[in-house]
């Protein structure tokens, strides 16, 4: 490490040559006060200007700044690598607003940029500095001790880094990509397509884990004692976690929980969107809220579920109605009722029942079956208003 | 980490405070105070040679540096060092873009040849510009003197030279050859050898086959002189790749691709005899121990062999600003004293000193002594590489010449016709 910090000292000294000053100070001068103009006051003829990005003038600035200093036969390398920052700059935002925007959805793009795209742009700007400033291959080769019996250099630990964190944030892509050619190909339930989605995910990291592993050397033994460290810490702290990343791998396996499925959570219909390794991502649609459990809870407990071997969902509501009509009467009307919504499916039928006598009502239950099962709510909800409609229109008592 | 705190602009107001014009300008300037007050840094470049840039990962060419490097942190505490290895194939672009942009080493160390052609293309600083140059021009060898002397200057202080010999394994060669007659026994008796065809694995024979004379104005594009004639410049030459023509036809000898190959079907145990180059004989004993065998390269009925040599030097970098070319020129001086000379030598056993006050230490080394019987093969009969030449037409001409002794070692060419074909090469006289 202290190879690695007196290195860093050494660029130091490139302030001490009027050249690399010559470039930089103007630069760095230019930027600041680009700056400081942002916060004046827009002008009226000149408001097109504080609509620009930063990166535009400053653009413009550097093309100046590199044509004075070569007028005077200065160098200008510098300030055109920082031109070419400032330009490679200037294209990602074009991309990510006039190209991505159009194909990708305001989440996807965000996390594109977030996860993906800047922290890429963000490595790159920062090699090419140290390779201008030094030799990256003398920096990549600076040991940083052995670990496991490897010794681990800079360079493999940065390129490890790096290849696990695009595995991380870039493996969801390809994945979906395998599995919907899987779901085509083999005619796979759409959960089914989820799950392998997940599972391919975990298989690739993992690899990805043994690869970094390899690269950096670690021997056998050096895993085995991570391993057992492991074990060890299982028994006091982290058994949870593990139990959840276990339940949640299980679960995957298993399939009894997969994203997509609507399962019953605290008595309310939810949409499983997410499998995570540590805890499983509900969707509420009652509240729009999104529901974080951990899947050790789905694994110790019963669940139920709709959408095991199909989507249909049986739904029943019950009322009390006056004597004045027959039974027969008002479990036909109900049935009709029930037939006449358009959510509401004509196979299995809707069923009537007479549940209960009363000295001044008779009580009745109507079940029918949906097709969405996170609809559940909403339907029941346009059927007693139909009801209370239709008792109105013939006269009748609304219901109890 | 940057020296004291003083050196520092007091943060006064926050954000607003510090990000303003006369604070960012401060910041910069006082980092650029404090480095030059409590710590200087110079970097300095080291270019490995051409065909052995692959040794660079064992940081064999820093090895070397270690008791020069000691001695002038010594004297200099406050001076850090930045060592860093840039090989020979990425130099050129790799100084033309630092020097745009004012980010060049202060100082490289390199081959005399490499140094020779930067300067010529401006991208290094003259050397002879120096009050440094004339105290060391006297503690030099007077034929060392003139291979950094070119048209625009002298282009580095010299240091070090390097030499080919004869690299080859005790346990399956007892007495190394001495002639080219004995080589070919060698390799009758079932000995595996190996020779390649670049100017370390094959050329040093010229010498011994009497070619030495025919082939320089071929490769420098200088005229013939005049007591040579093209009638012996032919007999030459046709001695020289008949004596190719009949190695190669020894069903032992490997023909290899370059020093590399070489080296390593030494390690193995693959080849039990290879022309090497000096600076390769640091790797070649950590990984051969005591079977590594070292001498000069066998003579021929011409006379002595011609090795391949090389003068390393320590040429100025162009960017550096007065207080760092004053360490870099310091540095550079202290080399050539004596006693860094001397450990230069024997710690590295790999080079040779330049400094002419200096005596190598024969006696107690063997090795040390076959690199200075082949310095001397090399100053009596390469005049190769002590000739003037345009770096150009030696690049140019190389390949071609490369790939016509491959013709005639594998049989494509008879030796005749690779005269011929050789002849075609020479400059109009």
């Amino acid at each position: 490490m202290s190879t690695v910090l007196a290195e860093i000292q050494g660029w130091l000294a490139f302030l001490d040559r009027l050249p690399v000053l010559l470039q930089l100070l103007p630069v760095g001068l230019l930027l600041l006060a680009l700056l400081r103009l942002r916060r004046l006051p827009v002008r009226g003829r000149w408001s097109w200007l504080w609509k620009l990005p930063l990166v535009v003038p400053l653009l413009v600035g550097q093309g100046l700044i590199a044509l004075v200093l070569l007028a005077l036969h200065q160098r200008v390398g510098l300030v055109l690598l920082l031109g070419q920052f400032s330009l490679a700059w200037l294209l990602l935002r074009l991309v990510e607003r006039q190209l991505l925007a159009r194909w990708l959805s305001p989440e996807s793009l965000q996390l594109l940029i977030t996860r993906l795209l800047r922290p890429l742009f963000l490595v790159a700007v920062v090699l090419q500095g140290l390779d201008a400033l030094g030799s990256l291959q003398d920096l990549a080769a600076v040991p940083l001790g052995v670990w496991f019996g490897g010794a681990i250099h800079l360079g493999d630990l940065f390129s490890v880094l790096v290849v696990l964190y695009l595995l991380l944030v870039g493996l969801h892509l390809p994945a979906a990509g395998v599995s919907l050619l899987a779901q085509r190909g083999l005619g796979i339930s759409e959960g089914s397509r989820r799950a392998l989605d997940q599972i391919l995910q975990y298989v690739i990291f993992s690899l990805g884990v043994i690869w970094a592993m390899g690269r950096l050397g670690f021997n056998q033994t050096g895993v085995l004692a991570i391993a057992g460290g492991l074990s060890l810490g299982l028994g006091f702290g982290i058994k949870e976690v593990f139990s959840n990343i276990v339940s949640g791998l299980w679960l995957l396996i298993e399939g009894s929980v997969r994203p997509g499925e609507v399962l019953m959570h605290e008595g309310e219909a939810c949409e499983v969107r997410r499998l995570g390794p540590r805890a499983t991502t509900l969707w509420r649609s009652g509240d729009n809220a999104e529901v974080v459990v951990p899947n050790q809870s789905f694994f110790t407990t019963a669940t139920t579920t709709y959408t095991r071997s199909d989507r249909m969902r049986r739904c029943s509501l019950e009322l009390r109605v006056d004597r004045t009509r027959t039974p027969q009467q008002i479990m036909e009307l109900l049935q009709t009722i029930a037939a006449d919504h358009p959510a509401v499916l004509a196979d299995p039928p809707s069923n009537a029942r007479l549940v209960q006598f009363g000295d001044e009502r008779y009580s009745y239950r109507l079940s029918f079956s949906i097709a969405d099962p996170l609809t559940a709510g909403s339907v029941t909800a346009d059927l007693r208003l139909a009801i209370c409609r239709r008792f109105s229109d013939l006269g009748m008592d609304p219901p109890a | 980490m940057f020296g004291s705190r003083q050196c520092l602009p007091e943060r006064s107001g926050g954000f607003a405070g510090l990000v303003s014009l006369p604070a960012a300008l401060a910041l910069l300037l006082s980092l650029a105070s404090c480095q030059r007050q409590h710590h200087q840094t110079l970097h300095v470049v080291v270019v490995p040679t051409g065909r052995l840039e692959w040794l660079q990962r064992e940081g064999n060419d820093k090895i070397q540096w270690t008791p020069l490097l000691q001695e002038y942190q010594r004297l200099h505490p406050g001076v850090q060092l930045q060592l860093s290895v840039v090989p020979e194939s990425e130099l050129e672009e790799t100084l033309r873009r630092d020097r745009s942009r004012g980010l060049g080493p202060d100082l490289l160390v390199l081959q005399a040849s490499l140094a020779n052609a930067l300067l010529q293309q401006g991208l290094v600083e003259r050397f002879n510009d120096q009050p440094a140059w004339r105290r060391s021009q006297p503690l030099l060898e007077p034929d060392v003197v003139g291979r950094v002397i070119t048209t625009a200057g002298v282009s580095g202080l010299p240091v070090y030279k390097a030499i080919s010999l004869a690299c080859f394994d005790r346990q399956v060669v007892p007495r190394p050859p001495a002639s080219l007659d004995e080589l070919l026994a060698l390799a009758a008796s079932g000995r595996p050898i190996g020779v390649a065809v670049d100017p370390i694995g094959i050329w040093w024979s010229a010498g011994g086959s009497g070619a030495q004379d025919a082939m320089v104005p071929i490769l420098t594009g200088n005229p013939r002189p005049a007591s040579a004639t093209a009638s012996t410049d032919r007999a030459a030459l046709l001695a020289w790749f008949t004596w190719l023509r009949q190695l190669a036809l020894q069903s032992r000898v490997d023909i290899a691709g370059g020093p590399r190959e070489l080296i390593e079907g030494l390690e193995s145990g693959r080849l039990s005899w290879i022309p090497c180059f000096s600076t390769a004989l640091g790797h070649l004993e950590r990984s051969m121990g005591k079977r590594l065998g070292v001498a000069p390269l066998p003579s021929g009925p011409a006379g002595p062999p011609t090795p391949f040599s090389t003068l390393g030097v320590m040429a100025l970098g162009s960017d550096s600003s007065p207080p760092q070319r004053k360490l870099a020129l310091d540095l550079a001086e202290l080399s050539l004293t004596p006693l860094l000379q001397r450990d230069l030598t024997l710690q590295s056993r790999m080079v040779l000193p330049v400094n002419r006050f200096v005596p190598v230490p024969v006696a107690s080394s063997g090795r040390l002594a076959a690199l200075e019987q082949a310095q001397r093969q090399f100053n009596e009969r390469s005049t190769l590489l002590t000739a003037s030449f345009s770096a150009d037409r030696v690049q140019r001409i190389q390949p071609l010449v490369e790939d016509l002794l491959w013709k005639v070692m594998l049989g494509v060419m008879t030796p005749q016709q690779g005269v011929d074909a050789m002849m075609r090469l020479s400059p109009p006289s």
